[in-house]
């Protein structure tokens, strides 16, 4: 097992004891390993994307996570945490990239010959934002996007991570959405 | 909005995202709170124009930034003839870019490999130079090309490869739904990929799925030679490389890649076995290829095969682990081909039982296909003279494949041969090693020892073929075939080194053999002199080695041989000093070689012969003395060797000439308790090995005698019961096609004497039916030699016999007259046994009345 999942695995649980700080001391650790998924997902022409995505980042976690010096209560806890480092991650990668550009004087715009879909225009700075407001009125749904869209997790697993019925957070699901697509437009 | 409004806001929008939109203003209508009722309305707008919204996940929709260059952006540039198209991979040292050839008429994508600014140290240059060198070094299908390499304007070092596209193996195998056969198939490409490399000194050391890629059409290329190792001396630094910066994927790699240790070839095969794992892990495991009728049974302990074989590559300890690629991709082979597997405990008892199992189907190769494997072990052992090697390894091979087919021949066929049930296995077992020596034989000219071994090869087949006092085949026409060829590369062995002790020894041996399958025969002549050559032959031998037991039993035994030979052959006079003379030097060989146990047990056949001998001479007395000797000899040889088939039966021969004797002195008892011991001996030989026929004539043989002794105390009753089993036991025999006329003088006797028990019983018509059998073989009798023709005479008197109880006294007469004749010409010629005159005394009488 390599040295880096050890701090990583140690970073996290002082991070589920309560110790922010520690969540962004990640960032570095998980990085190269957000790139191979990255990757590996652009690499892919077949459909089923979602899934596929999903798949690679739970493989990621398995490969980042030292299991053995982890007593986890229950999976849950441990892809709710997971899920929230994958949102400071991703919503810090973006800002530095942001900052990178804005320096080098080049447009934000990625890849004008690509048909850049309706999702890839999604600024995930903004959408963090949103979901910080959201979470002042619903602290709970906030938690499903969370899991949902930085976590990569699905219904299901998300109902198990919350304890609740797989209709209700399909509902809940349908809500924030709404509610983050009107805030964001 | 409070709490409470917030709560509604919810339960309301979850309400109305059930109804359809067209139809949800009576539902909105009805919502008295206006701030609510606004609120819901944009929020179900925004619902049903937000399907598309958050539909991928936050790292996906990252992807393309995650992915940018940091800082330096290659997309467009041109580095040597290629123009970079995207960025494919990224590893810990630099990236993998899509290229494409320039100026070329034809497109050629292309994956350029390039170090990462601030990677480029020393150490890391030299990797990367050395996954250059690598490639350029591997020409295979399955390993992806180097088209290119240099270094870039700001003096990076890159190269160039075949750009790969399709699925990595793992998805390959789960997209493309592949079977359990087709993934061992494809699996068997890559090792032969990895085999390809390890020729070529290059280890691997980062086999994973990622790093196999099946393109479209199914062929599988090997990438990433990122981390390999090169056999090679001058590149021993490169091991720091595993140790230091651990870029191997610990699921994959070896225990002492990951301890660090000094790793070759075996740790390629500890990955690939993790990969055969993996890619069978869905397990329906695939059925060896061998017949359609399987049971669930076999198919639970084929799958634990390939448990095994996989246990085998994946084994912890090296030296319980394959050696070679190809030893594992071999084993997987005879695993899909219903072979034997090496990986299981490589004992005896196996390789047998699996061979007589399969050879049914009539798929063989037991032993054989090891050597395939050979050639394996080489890899780790390989030298750079290439042309030297490439000779030595053909001489290697050569030698190889030589001594595997004779130990196929001498050994294996040897262990199973006095089993149970193996007549047809040794049959098949020596004719495919035959055919490898034949091979050998066309490369290799005039080699001595070569056509010994082959003459001795052809013996065994014969021997399998066509040996009656054996368990064989009864092919006779090949049998006889293959022991003049054996005989003529015998002799061409010895005209090629005359003086060599085993060329001569096993020419006897040759002479020997031939003659004792002969003897079923009708002409004697040949098979009298093959003895005679045969104890010529061993006498000098002998002389020259007077302290080896082996030949001195060997010449005892072509000498009873000639002996038994010529009182068959009628001349019971000659023959009865020389079964004297032999008996004596036995004895006296026993007592010099006290502790040769084959030794003793011949004594038990002499003193048998000489008892048949004395018997025909009217020396009951002394015949029942000799062979009750032999018997105890027999039974003391088979409680030291009980699985022994060929000691067992001898017993049940000497029974049935112990029911002969006693019955002819009176001792009733002691026939009638031999008779059926007899009996059940070979009826348990025949039980046990369905192919030997030649069992199913011993059954019928010892019913037969035993008849003899119960009509002779008119148990008549009991007798027609036992002539019955000899008629179903001969059955399988009459059918047999191949030697036609080997039984007849039995058949004779068997037809005769169960017509005459069948009319003695008042059965006319069952009578006469085997009469018309009888009448319907076809033999001349003055073809045949002395003892077949007293034989035969003694069944023209019960033939006669049969046709008195049937009334038909022309036809009694004319039997009579026949047996009277040729007992009469033997008689004249001296060759009418003793035994015979009275027979012949009172067939005379009988063609009076």
């Amino acid at each position: 097992m390599p040295q880096d999942s050890k701090n990583l695995t140690q970073l996290l649980i002082k991070a589920s004891n309560g110790d922010k700080d520690s969540l962004d001391e990640i960032l570095p650790l998980v990085y190269d390993e957000l790139r191979k998924i990255a990757q590996n997902y652009l690499n892919r022409e077949r459909g089923d994307h979602t899934l596929q995505a999903t798949a690679l980042v739970h493989e990621a976690y398995l490969r980042l996570i030292d299991q053995r010096q982890v007593d986890w209560k229950n999976r849950s806890q441990f892809f709710g945490l997971a899920s929230q480092m994958m949102r400071r991650i991703l919503v810090n990668h973006a800002e530095n990239y942001k900052a990178q550009k804005r320096g080098s004087g080049q447009k934000l715009q990625l890849d004008e010959t690509v048909d850049v879909s309706f999702e890839e225009n999604l600024d995930l700075i903004d959408l963090d934002n949103a979901l910080k407001k959201f979470a002042e009125f619903d602290e709970q749904k906030s938690k499903i996007v969370e899991m949902r869209f930085f976590g990569g997790l699905t219904i299901e697993e998300t109902a198990e991570v919350l304890g609740k019925s797989h209709a209700t957070i399909e509902r809940e699901w349908a809500f924030a959405k709404a509610w983050l697509y009107r805030e964001l437009n | 909005m409070n709490k409470e409004n917030w709560q509604k806001l919810n339960e309301l929008f979850s309400e109305a995202i059930e109804i359809a939109p067209d139809e949800r203003a009576v539902f909105i209508d009805s919502i008295e709170d206006r701030e609510i009722r606004a609120e819901l309305e944009s929020l179900l707008k925004s619902h049903d124009d937000s399907n598309k919204f958050l539909n991928k996940s936050a790292v996906e929709i990252s992807a393309r930034t995650l992915l940018e260059n940091d800082g330096e952006n290659l997309i467009g540039k041109v580095i040597g003839q290629f123009k970079i198209i995207k960025e494919i991979g990224r590893g810990g040292m630099g990236a993998v870019y899509l290229a494409e050839r320039i100026g070329a008429d034809f497109t050629q994508k292309a994956a350029l490999k390039l170090i990462k600014r601030g990677m480029d140290t020393d150490f890391i240059i030299q990797r990367f130079q050395t996954e250059r060198r690598i490639l350029s070094k591997l020409n295979h299908p399955f390993i992806a090309k180097l088209l290119d390499g240099g270094t870039t304007g700001d003096g990076l070092p890159y190269f160039v490869m075949e750009f790969i596209e399709g699925e990595n193996l793992k998805e390959f195998c789960k997209n493309q739904r592949l079977s359990a056969t087709e993934k061992l198939k494809l699996f068997r490409q890559i090792c032969e990929a990895v085999q390809y490399a390890h020729r070529n000194l290059v280890i691997h050391r980062d086999l994973k799925p990622s790093n196999i890629i099946i393109t479209e059409d199914g062929t599988p290329k090997l990438l990433d030679f990122g981390i390999a190792k090169v056999l090679d001396n001058d590149t021993e630094n490169t091991e720091k490389t595993t140790t230091e910066f651990r870029l191997l994927t610990p699921k994959y790699a070896s225990p002492e890649q990951i301890r660090g240790e000094i790793v070759d070839t075996q740790s390629d095969v500890f990955s690939l076995g993790v990969l055969l794992r993996e890619i069978l892990e869905e397990l329906d495991l695939p059925k060896p290829d061998t017949q359609k009728s399987k049971t669930a049974t076999q198919n639970t302990k084929t799958s634990s095969e390939l448990k095994t074989i996989i246990n085998k590559a994946v084994h912890e300890t090296t030296s319980r682990r394959y050696v070679s690629v190809e030893q594992f991709s071999e084993d997987l082979r005879r695993y899909e081909m219903g072979l034997p597997i090496l990986a299981q405990p490589d004992s005896f008892g196996y390789r047998t039982q699996k061979f007589v199992l399969r050879h049914r189907f009539g798929v063989f190769a037991a032993g054989l296909v090891f050597l395939t494997l050979l050639g394996g072990i080489a890899a780790t052992l390989w030298q750079f003279q290439r042309a030297q090697t490439e000779r030595k390894l053909a001489e290697q091979r050569f030698a190889d494949v030589r001594g595997l087919a004779n130990s196929v021949i001498f050994d294996l066929h040897d262990e199973i041969q006095n089993l149970p049930g193996s007549t047809k296995a040794r049959k098949l077992l020596v004719e495919k090693a035959l055919e490898y020596l034949n091979k050998l034989e066309q490369d290799a000219g005039n080699d001595a020892g070569l056509q010994h071994e082959l003459a001795m090869a052809y013996t065994k087949i014969a021997d399998v073929q066509g040996q009656i006092f054996e368990q064989s085949l009864l092919e006779t026409d090949n049998a006889a075939k293959n022991y003049r060829k054996a005989l003529e590369l015998a002799e061409k062995a010895i005209s090629n080194d005359s003086g060599n002790f085993e060329f001569r020894r096993d020419l006897a041996l040759i002479c020997y053999r031939f003659a004792e399958f002969q003897r079923g025969g009708n002409d004697l002549t040949e098979t009298l002199a093959l003895e005679n050559r045969a104890a010529q032959l061993y006498e000098p031998l002998v002389k020259e080695n007077p302290s080896d037991p082996d030949i001195r039993r060997r010449w005892l035994v072509a000498r009873n041989g000639y002996t038994e030979v010529l009182r068959e052959s009628g001349e019971l006079e000659k023959s009865l000093p020389l079964y004297d003379q032999i008996l004596n030097d036995t004895i006296a060989a026993t007592r010099e070689f006290p502790s040769d146990v084959r030794l003793q047990r011949f004594i038990a056949v002499v003193y048998g012969s000489y008892a048949r001998g004395l018997f025909q001479h009217e020396d009951k007395k002394k015949a029942l003395e000799y062979i009750l000797i032999a018997k105890d000899i027999g039974e003391k040889a088979l409680a030291v060797d009980p699985s022994n088939t060929y000691t067992f039966r001898g017993n049940g021969v000497t029974c049935e000439a112990i029911t002969k004797y006693a019955s002819a002195i009176g001792n009733n008892d002691l026939a009638e308790t031999n008779g059926l011991e007899g009996i059940q001996i070979m009826e348990k030989v025949s039980k046990d090995d369905p192919e030997n026929l030649e069992a199913n004539y011993d059954v019928a043989s010892l019913h037969n005698t035993f008849s003899d002794f119960l009509e002779d105390n008119n148990r008549l009753q009991e007798a027609f019961k036992h002539r019955q089993k000899v008629l179903e036991a001969i059955l399988p025999l009459e059918k047999n096609e191949d030697n036609p006329d080997l039984y007849t003088a039995d058949f004779f006797e068997f037809y005769c004497k169960f017509a005459r028990i069948a009319a003695r019983l008042g059965k006319k018509e069952l009578a006469g039916i085997y009469v018309q059998k009888a009448e319907n073989l076809n033999f001349q009798i003055e073809k045949t030699t002395g003892e077949v023709q007293n034989l035969y005479s003694n069944n023209f008197v019960a033939l006669g016999e049969t046709y008195q109880f049937l009334g038909n006294q022309e036809k009694a007469k004319a039997n009579f007259a026949k047996a009277v004749e040729t007992w009469k010409n033997l008689q004249t010629n001296g060759r009418l046994y003793l035994n015979q005159v009275k027979n012949l005394t009172e067939a005379e009488q009988k063609l009076k009345q």
